[in-house]
Formats: C-alpha cells, structure tokens, sequence
C-alpha cells in the first residue's frame, strides 16, 4: 500500500513537472463582448463603452434630420484625426472607424474618403485615366465635398500612489460645419479605472 | 547525527554561496567601440555577448543597455522595443517576490530581481520620446513624455514614504544624516513637452511646459546650478521664411556603481561585513557643445540637464533603505556566528560527556558561518551603463534649406570629437537633431 501511493505521488510529481516545462501558450476564444482587464491600459472594453455612447449622442441629437430637411439630402462628414493627448500609446483610428461605420449604418449620414486615404484614391482616380477605358474611367473633379469634419481627442488623467491608481480618461467628438467653422454637435464620454497591483507575489 | 549534521550544513553554506550571483561584468570590449563613437558596433558586439550579461546582470540592465545603444546607433524602432521592455519590467518589479525576499535578506540584495533606478525608468520615456521624434511619430514622443511626467509625480509620493521611513528610523541613519531628496521636475523632459506642443500645435500646452522648464531650475537649484538655457527663457517665434532648427547633444557617461565594504565587530574576533553599492559619476571631458552649418552659422548649445547629478540624487534615498537593510542581515548572521564561538566555548570549558565533539561541530560551524557570512555579503552593483552624463540644447533659424552640419564637442579651447550631419529644414514640422560623445 505505501509503495503504491509512493508510485502514484512520484508519477502524480512527474506530471505536473512536465505540465510545468510545457513550452506551447494557452490560446483559448473568447465571446468578443467579454470584459477582460489585465493591465488596467486603455483595451477594447474602453474603445466599446466610449464609441458606444458617443455615437448614440451624436445620432440623437437631431442635427442629420436637421440637415436633411433643409437639403434634401443626407449629410456628408469627412472623418478627421482623433488626437492621442493620453500617456498611453492609442489607436485612434479604431475610434474613428467604429464611428464611421456607426454613421453610415445609421442611414442618416454618408462619409466620403479621409484624408489619410484620400492620396490612395486620387492616385487610383488619375491612373485610371491612363489604364481604364474610357467607358469605366472614374471621372475627375467629381469629388464629393463634405459638410461636415468630424474630429476628437483623448486625454488621461492619473492619480496614483504607490500600486494604487486611478486613471481617467476623457474622450470628445465635435462634429464642425467646413462651411461656417460653427460646431453643431460636441460631446464627451469619461471612463474611469481603479487599478491596484499586488505588491508581493510568491 | 551530529556529525552528519556538520557535514551536512557546510555543504548546503558551500552550495548557497556557489549560487549567489555576482553582478559584476565586463564590459571593456563594448565600452571600446562605444568611446570611438561607433555605438553601432558597440550594440552589436554587446548582443554578442548576451548571454553572459543576462546572467550576471538580468533582461532588465540588458534591455536598458541595448535600447541605449540601437538609440545613439540611430536604430530607433529597435531602441524603442527594448526601453519598452525595460520599462515593463520596472513596472512590474513593483510586485515583489516573497521567495526572492528571503534569499535577499539570508544572501544579498543580488538574490532579488533588478527593480531600476528611478532615474533609468524616467530616462528610458525621454529616450523613448526622442525615438519616435525620429520616426516622425511626434503625437507618440509627447505620450513618452506625459508618461515621463507621471512617473515624475509618482516618485515624490514614493520619496515622501521612504523620508517618513528615514524619520522613524533615526537611529539608523547614515553618519546621523537624514537623506533628503531634490528631484521632482525634470527640465529635459519638459523641455522636449514643449518642442513637441508646439509642433503639434498645442500653444497652452508649450506654454505650461516652458514654464516647467524654469520651475525645474528655480525650485532644484542643487540639481541645476548652471543658467537656464536661452533656448528655454527666451524663445521668439521665428521671422517669416526662417525655419528654426533644434539640437541636443548627449555627453559623457552616466554613472556606475562600485561596491564599499565596511566592518562592524560584535565581538572581539567577529565583526559583520557590510557590502554597499555607492553610485559614482564618470566625469566627461566635454565642456562645450557648439554646432556649425555650413553657411557659417554656429550655436553654442547650453546645459539643460546633468543625468549623474540626478541618478545620484534619486539614489541617496534608495541607499538610506540598502544600509538599513544591509545593517539588519550582516548582523544577523554575525550574531549566528558568536553564538557558535559561545556555544564551542561552553562546550570546551564542560566536564560532560561528549562536550569535546559539540566543541569541535561548534567550532566547524563557526569556520564555515564566517566563510558564509564573508563570501555571501557582496553589494547590488546592478546598473544600466549607456545612458549620457549631461544633455545640452539650442536652436538657430535658418532658411528651409539642405544643411552639412558639425556637432562640435569641446573641451576648453580644443574640440575632442566632431559629429558630421546632413540636416534638412524644412518648414511646418519639427526640426531636431541630435548628436552625441560619450567622452
């Protein structure tokens, strides 16, 4: 009997050796709506709540009906650049993006090329005009001019001591009329996070 | 049983003394390109020899010391990689280990993982900070910089504790003295926010980092005992058509540690050994920086920040906490020695049976508890070795234009190395241009 539990612990110890030494990561799925903090950093969780509420301001607040009434149609917004004022190296551009394809889903707004990308399409436009036939040529100068510029910034705010930290961070849209400069819609979304490391471990 | 036990513990003494690491290296081979100024060389040959600083220094000196080189080697992304490594690494020595805890206070302070300097971890964001400048990412260099900041208000907190700590604990105070600490603001640091603002086009934010500049000088005048530089106090915009080029230069060679040995007797033939690591400057020869274009415009630049003089000063306060620290494990184990000497003394003055042979294990234990405690007692010198000693700045306004430009590092009236650049002004963006002597 003690030489078989003796066995069984030597072999039980092998195994969590190996499982120990094993080399290959744990890579599991996960539901991408799961809340998962590891850092206390800026991560997805943050770009869903922020968009999600910014958005829903920005297409409540009646300024697409506004202007589709005195137009007759939908309003065109160039999507600008969202400026990382933060201590955290972000990608803005995820912001800007989901807000994007929130407008154009919305059916309330359309967007036209940003200016990032606006050099990709210009080239493409003018090549055609060498290599395409003159049937299927994108013509030139029928750009589309936007109404509107949508542009933004984020900024943190960090108060810590020791491995305590409260960290803030303040996201803000404006949506600006290129024709009079007069801002139509400005809103802000907070998120705030308490995160506090372990001071020993074993 | 007895027997077996003396046997037995100078072994397991013998084995622990084996482990313990030495944070000593060599680095002769590397410091010898770099010196020349070819820091490009001086990465490679350090990489080559990997392995062995790792063990002897860990991933964080190595990192700290790899990124330093790729950055004055003009490899910035790779720079970048490893300061960001260093940089999670200092973060995440916040979390100590209970088991490296034991071993540093039975061993020494080498038995525990590397945590950095405060200096090394505020330095690594402004290096960061000039790295993405480079790469043209200035929105990523201003974030190094707020980071760098935030690290600044962190440490007077952690200062403000370690000085409570030094308060209560008058008794141990080095020499009697309390350590107090200056450094709260760095001007370098600062200085680059402003840059930056202003080439982002964020005047209030320029505006709040130039007087933070000045607040630096005016409120650490230990740490800054030189004139604000004029690049800083008096900055007009540039006439219309010029556009104005910036500079900074690193000089010299951050400090190194050496180890001090000190004894305390507990009794007559048994005293303590206290090993401590003191944090000595490496003075440079550079006395002077001036740069010269090929239009003939020269400009002097001026000293915006003496590294050492603030590694020094962050690390006063650490070492009040090494000392006591220190003081508390070497007495301890003197104080296991003397009691062996007691016990073998007892033993030798008893009538009783089998006293002679507790005198001798006694007497084994002791010889090997001496070895132990003197061999196992040797300073943390743990440290990065290629960050600058001082860092000058200045600006001239030219027309946009292609230049050939000279970093001039001098030395009184002699110049001690040049620095050849082709540098480009160019309108609406930042223009900044670094040189670099490690002499």
């Amino acid at each position: 009997m003690k030489k078989a539990m003796s066995l069984i612990g030597a072999v039980s110890l092998i195994l969590l050796l190996a499982t120990a030494c094993t080399s290959t990561p744990k890579v599991s799925r996960i539901d991408a709506q799961e809340q998962l903090d590891l850092s206390g950093n800026w991560n997805d969780t943050d770009i869903q709540l922020v968009t999600e509420s910014l958005i829903r301001s920005c297409l409540s607040t009646g300024w697409a009906d506004d202007f589709y009434r005195a137009n007759r149609r939908n309003p065109v917004i160039v999507i600008g650049t969202i400026a990382n004022n933060s201590s955290e190296h972000i990608d803005t551009s995820i912001i800007s993006k989901k807000v994007e394809i929130a407008l154009l889903s919305s059916g309330k707004a359309d967007t036209v090329a940003d200016i990032a990308k606006r050099d990709d399409v210009r080239k493409e436009r003018e090549e055609q005009q060498y290599y395409a036939s003159v049937d299927t040529a994108a013509q030139l100068a029928q750009e589309t001019g936007a109404d509107f510029l949508m542009q933004g910034s984020i900024k943190t705010n960090v108060d810590q001591v020791g491995g305590k930290a409260v960290r803030t961070y303040y996201v803000d849209l404006e949506l600006i009329d290129i024709t009079t400069s007069r801002k139509i819609w400005l809103d802000e979304d907070t998120v705030k996070k308490y995160i506090e490391k372990s001071r020993y471990r074993f | 049983m007895k027997l077996r036990l003396a046997l037995l513990l100078p072994l397991v003494l013998t084995t622990a003394t084996s482990c313990l690491s030495i944070s000593r290296v060599d680095l002769s081979h590397v410091d010898t390109w770099y010196l020349q100024g070819d820091a490009k060389q001086a990465a490679v040959t350090y990489e080559k020899n990997g392995s062995d600083i790792l063990d002897s220094q860990g991933r964080l000196v190595y990192s700290l010391d790899v990124g330093m080189l790729t950055h004055f080697a003009g490899d910035y992304a790779r720079s970048n990689e490893y300061l960001g490594v260093a940089e999670t690494l200092i973060a995440e020595a916040y979390t100590q280990s209970v088991t490296e805890n034991i071993s540093r206070f039975i061993i020494n302070d080498n038995a525990k993982t590397y945590p950095g300097e405060d200096y090394e971890d505020i330095y690594s964001n402004i290096f960061m900070s000039l790295n993405y400048q480079a790469l043209g990412r200035t929105e990523d260099a201003m974030v190094e910089i707020r980071r760098s900041s935030e690290k600044e208000r962190l440490l007077i907190d952690k200062y403000s504790m370690l000085m409570e700590k030094s308060k209560s604990a008058k008794s141990d105070r080095i020499d009697g003295e309390l350590q107090t600490i200056s450094f709260s603001k760095s001007a370098l640091s600062n200085y680059l926010g402003m840059l930056y603002s202003d080439a982002l086009g964020n005047i209030g934010d320029r505006d709040y980092y130039r007087r933070s500049v000045l607040d630096a000088f005016a409120i650490q005048p230990t740490l800054y005992p030189f004139p604000v530089p004029d690049s800083a106090e008096n900055r007009p915009d540039p006439e219309i058509g010029k556009v104005r080029l910036e500079f900074i230069a690193f000089t010299g060679m951050g400090p190194t540690k050496f180890e001090t040995v000190r004894q305390l007797y507990v009794s007559k033939n048994n005293y303590a050994k206290l090993a401590l690591p003191i944090l000595v400057p490496r003075n440079g020869r550079v006395d002077g920086v001036t740069v010269r274009l090929d239009n003939g415009v020269q400009v002097r630049l001026q000293r915006i920040e003496d590294l050492s003089r603030i590694a020094q000063d962050t690390f006063a306060l650490r070492f009040q906490s090494i000392y006591n620290r220190t003081v508390i494990r070497t007495m301890a184990k003197a104080t296991g020695t003397a009691v062996l000497d007691t016990i073998a003394d007892g033993a030798r003055n008893s009538d009783e049976q089998g006293s002679e042979s507790v005198a001798m294990i006694s007497d084994i234990l002791s010889v090997f508890s001496s070895i132990f405690n003197q061999t196992s007692e040797s300073a943390d010198l743990r440290i990065s070795h290629y960050f600058p000693a001082v860092a000058w700045v200045g600006y001239v306004d030219v027309d946009p234009g292609l230049y050939e430009a000279s970093f001039n590092f001098e030395s009184g009236s002699s110049t001690l190395r040049r620095q050849r650049t082709r540098i480009l002004a160019s309108p609406g963006s930042l223009n900044l241009h670094e040189g670099f002597c490690p002499l």
